[in-house]
Parts: structure tokens; C-alpha cells; sequence
């Protein structure tokens, strides 16, 4: 069985030789169709976070040398004829992907309140009717307004939430980067947002954050990448 | 920014450099980033050739397990929590 990791043309500069993917087994590139697909032999075992890893270190040994379209975890063939047949059915799909990509990379921002991360949870839970304050003759009552007021709060906090990212999004605007955005509103992240940057703006998105993170200093405001495009594909 | 910012930025990354992450990622958010993009974006590869191995694929099995336990411990949390004033 093979384990694929990310398609990019053929001809582009192979796997390292000593690059070992998922359970340290050697990485090598099936071409087809004017692409290339790299796998690695794998037994197929369950995913765990050391495969996770492996899988990551291949795609991003990939990055390095020319963006690939990065397979979501889990794409296994059966023999190497089974990779040939995914690059010759969605061929042209993956030839458009990766002219769309070509040259950028996906960063990542992780979105949090400053000094957060003391207060309760995220309050869409179900209230106590137990609670203190509830109406003790009519328990039934009590707690469908306090699960009223649960939820109002819980709205509220999500479209506070979608503000600030509103915000922080707002000051990449005339970069006009592919974005992508989830809000989730814990004690410890408002959101992520991922923009999808050409390697030839990279030095002024990182100082569009500095200066973003100097401005908003209510905001903890974490990069992470160069990721392949995960989210773009 | 950290001090080692340019590195985090550089395309060049040694191939021990598998940390990426700039300022004070803690460990735990920095796997939420890793897993969210690995198990839930990518290219999707879907049918006979993800699954031709006897109809059965262990990888992705054992994907499904990882997600339920997850999911599982948050419903169980939430029931945990319901069951107080049921009891």
C-alpha cells in the first residue's frame, strides 16, 4: 500500500533521498499525465500524532522546492497502478489547482483576547436549573430562560467574534489575498483566518502583522506557516 | 515577533526546523493548527482509490476513531454536566 502525501508537476525537483515519510518509510514521486504524486510505502496502520508529523515533514519538504496541492491525510493506494489512475482521472483539475497556487503559500493566524484564558468556558452549555437565582416553584420556567439567556450570550459572543476578524482582516485588504475564516469563539482563540500569500509578498505580510500586533495590543495575534495550501484546495 | 523572525519566514528551512511557528504558540493550539489542516483540508481523495484494499481502509478507520474520541469526550463533558441536574 501507498501513502500519498501532495501532487505537484512532474519534472519539478524530486523528493530529498533521505526524506523519510510516515513510519520512516523513503518518499518517492509516481509520475503521470505531466504531474506527480509523492507517496511512501505504509502498512496502512491508525493515524497518531507521530504520523501526523511524518506526513507534514514530506509536504513541507515539497514546499520548499515548488507548492503542492497537499492531500488531506488519509489518501492511501492500493498499488502504485491506483496513483497513476488518481493523476490520469483528475488531471486537469489538479493542472488548474496548481497554476491557482503556483508560487504562494498558506500563513496562518490564530486570533485570541490578550491575557485571556482565566475566565469560564464558552457558555452555550446547558444552564443549571440548581443554579442560584433560578425560580424554585417553577424549575421548568427557570431553566428555559436561563437557556435563553445562554444562547443570546453565546450569539452575541459570536458576532463579536466575527468583528474582530472583520478587523483584523480588514488590514489585508489591499493585499487582495484568498482568505479563509473560522470562528470559534473559546476563552483561548476568537478565530483563525488563512491567507493564501505569494512567496514575493511574504516579507510585507509579515510587517503588515508586526504593525498589526503593535496596533492591537488587546489581541494575542500567533503566525504559523509557510504551510502548504490546505485550505485553498 | 520573536527575535527569530526571518527564520520563521524563510522558505529555506533546515530540515530540523519543525517548529514553524512564530511567537508564543503554545503546544497545544500550535497541534489544533496541525490537525485541523491534515485531517479536515487537502485534497480529497475519495473512492475506489482510497478504498480498494478488500473494501476496507485501515488508515481511514483509524482516522474515524481519533475524530469520534474526540467528539465523544465533548458530548460526554456536556453530559456530565446535564446529568447533575437529572441526579
Amino acid at each position: 500500500m501507498l501513502h500519498g502525501y501532495c501532487v505537484r508537476r512532474a519534472g519539478e525537483p524530486s523528493a530529498p533521498p533521505d526524506l523519510a515519510g510516515v513510519g520512516g518509510s523513503s518518499v518517492r514521486v509516481v509520475e503521470a499525465e505531466g504531474l506527480g504524486i509523492w507517496v511512501s510505502e505504509t502498512d496502512g496502520a491508525a493515524v497518531n500524532l507521530e504520523r501526523l508529523r511524518d506526513h507534514e515533514r514530506v509536504v513541507r519538504a515539497a514546499l520548499r522546492s515548488a507548492t503542492p496541492l497537499p492531500l488531506r491525510f488519509g489518501a492511501v493506494f492500493a498499488e502504485e497502478d491506483a496513483a497513476v489512475r488518481l493523476l490520469t482521472d483528475r488531471g486537469e483539475e489538479f493542472g488548474a489547482d496548481l497554476e491557482r497556487i503556483a508560487n504562494r503559500v498558506e500563513m496562518g493566524l490564530r486570533i485570541g483576547r490578550a491575557g485571556d484564558g482565566e475566565q469560564e468556558g464558552r457558555g452555550d452549555g446547558a444552564p443549571s436549573p440548581d443554579g442560584e437565582g433560578g425560580d424554585r416553584e417553577r424549575p421548568g420556567r427557570a431553566y428555559l430562560e436561563a437557556r435563553r439567556a445562554a444562547l443570546r450570550t453565546a450569539a452575541a459572543a459570536r458576532e463579536a467574534s466575527a468583528s474582530v476578524l472583520d478587523q483584523v482582516e480588514s488590514r489585508f485588504a489591499d493585499l487582495e489575498l484568498p482568505s479563509v475564516r473560522s470562528i470559534e469563539g473559546t476563552t483561548s482563540t476568537i478565530g483563525r483566518v488563512a491567507h493564501l500569500v505569494h512567496r514575493e509578498q511574504l516579507r510585507l505580510y509579515r510587517d503588515r502583522i508586526e504593525l498589526l500586533q503593535l496596533d492591537r495590543g488587546d489581541l494575542r495575534i500567533t503566525v504559523t506557516g509557510p504551510w502548504a495550501p490546505y485550505s485553498f484546495v | 515577533m520573536s527575535e527569530s523572525g526571518n527564520e520563521v519566514w524563510s522558505l529555506d528551512m533546515a530540515e530540523e526546523d519543525d517548529v514553524l511557528w512564530s511567537g508564543l504558540a503554545d503546544a497545544d493550539q500550535s497541534l489544533v493548527d496541525l490537525v485541523n489542516r491534515l485531517l479536515d483540508k487537502g485534497v480529497v481523495i475519495a473512492g475506489e482509490v482510497t478504498i480498494s484494499v478488500a473494501g476496507v481502509d485501515l488508515v481511514y478507520l483509524g482516522l474515524n476513531a481519533l475524530l469520534t474520541s474526540v467528539s465523544t469526550a465533548r458530548e460526554h463533558l456536556g453530559r456530565t454536566a446535564g446529568s447533575n441536574r437529572e441526579g
